[in-house]
């Protein structure tokens, strides 16, 4: 099912009672089609928000708290600025310097009201998209397996192996998870990729990043962790990935690297 | 059909059904063999090969996660950047 930008697949006991909560979900948290998100970004305060808006926003600015900011979800108008505004397949890059991502800091909510700073959008992107997935896991009896776009989200009394797939078209590598609850998430910069840009800002400059890297991965036990540690990767904020968890990285050569001990080794 | 031609056909027909039933328990046990409950057997021989193999070596691993050069298994989901 396309849901959330992306195919969804859910399998597990009780996964068709989902669907309609992942409507809703996205219904509120959409920045795409009009929302409450799209209500709030528009006026810069809503008052008596969706309990679901309040709780994504407090994970995403949580998020930002401990990345100090490098995971935000305040980048949409540097995003708008990069060209993605309704749609990347349309995307173009504007000229001059892009506006500054607001300080995360100064966003307030409450089940009340939610302000944000003067000019300030959200895009709750990845992150409530990891979030969703990890909400919707606990409706779920028993083993399950749910793949939104790549980002997967899995519990089994088995070995799971899951596809790695490799840029450039290269080929597909493979990873093999003991049986337990893993999160698996992979974020692209040749994916949602314009002339000139990409979907993914860097907060400290507030355009598309530069990296070494052009597709990361993390394993571990939570999706949402996994999803924004990819990004860390891309920052190359290395002090800040969380330990325990499996890291992989493909260089601008398609070449693929692992992260053990401090440091990035050719795998 | 004379006795001879029919003698001949049944011999035929007979050896093609015993190259099916082969053919089909090979791929049962083969399903099996890769599928579902034996994936663990089948990932600690691989793991042990693979060490002298280019068919599908091991890469990297952290702490219980091995990562292959190529699919070796039935795989549940599929990870790239979004």
């Amino acid at each position: 099912m396309f849901a959330l930008g992306t195919e969804v697949s859910i399998e597990g006991q009780g996964a068709e009672a989902l669907w309609s909560e992942l409507a809703e979900l996205e219904a509120t948290l959409t920045r795409f089609k009009p929302s409450a998100l799209t209500e709030l970004n528009a006026s810069g305060r809503l008052e008596h928000p969706p309990t679901v808006l309040v709780e994504a926003l407090t994970h995403a600015l949580k998020v930002a708290k401990e990345t100090n900011g490098l995971v935000t979800p305040l980048i949409l108008p540097a995003l708008k600025w990069a060209g993605y505004k309704d749609s990347f397949k349309s995307a173009q890059v504007t000229e001059g310097e892009p506006p500054a991502v607001a300080q995360w800091q100064a966003v307030r909510v409450s089940k009340d009201v939610i302000s944000l700073p003067q000019g300030a959008e959200l895009d709750l992107g990845g992150t409530a998209k990891t979030w969703i997935v990890e909400r919707l896991s606990q409706h779920l009896t028993g083993e399950f397996v749910i793949d939104a776009g790549g980002d997967i989200f899995l519990k089994r009394s088995e070995l799971s192996p899951i596809d790695l797939e490799q840029p450039f078209e290269k080929g597909t590598y493979q990873l093999l998870l003991p049986p337990g609850t893993f999160g698996i998430a992979s974020s692209s910069l040749l994916k949602r990729a314009w002339k000139g840009g990409h979907h993914l800002i860097d907060p400290r400059t507030a355009k598309p990043l530069s990296s070494r890297w052009v597709q990361t991965t993390a394993v571990g036990p939570s999706l949402c962790t996994a999803e924004v540690m990819t990004k860390l990767i891309f920052l190359e904020a290395y002090e800040r990935l969380e330990p325990g968890y499996l890291y992989l990285a493909f260089d601008q050569e398609g070449q693929l690297w692992r992260f053990e001990e401090g440091m990035w080794t050719v795998a | 059909m004379s006795t001879t031609t029919k003698a001949k056909f049944n011999k035929q027909e007979s050896t093609l059904w015993l190259l099916t039933a082969c053919l089909g328990l090979g791929m049962g046990v083969g399903a099996q063999f890769v599928k579902g409950a034996s994936v663990s057997t089948v990932a600690q021989s691989i793991s042990q090969t693979s060490q002298t193999s280019n068919v599908s070596k091991v890469v990297a691993s952290s702490p219980n996660i091995s990562v292959f050069r190529q699919p070796v298994f039935r795989s549940v989901g599929r990870t790239r950047g979004s």
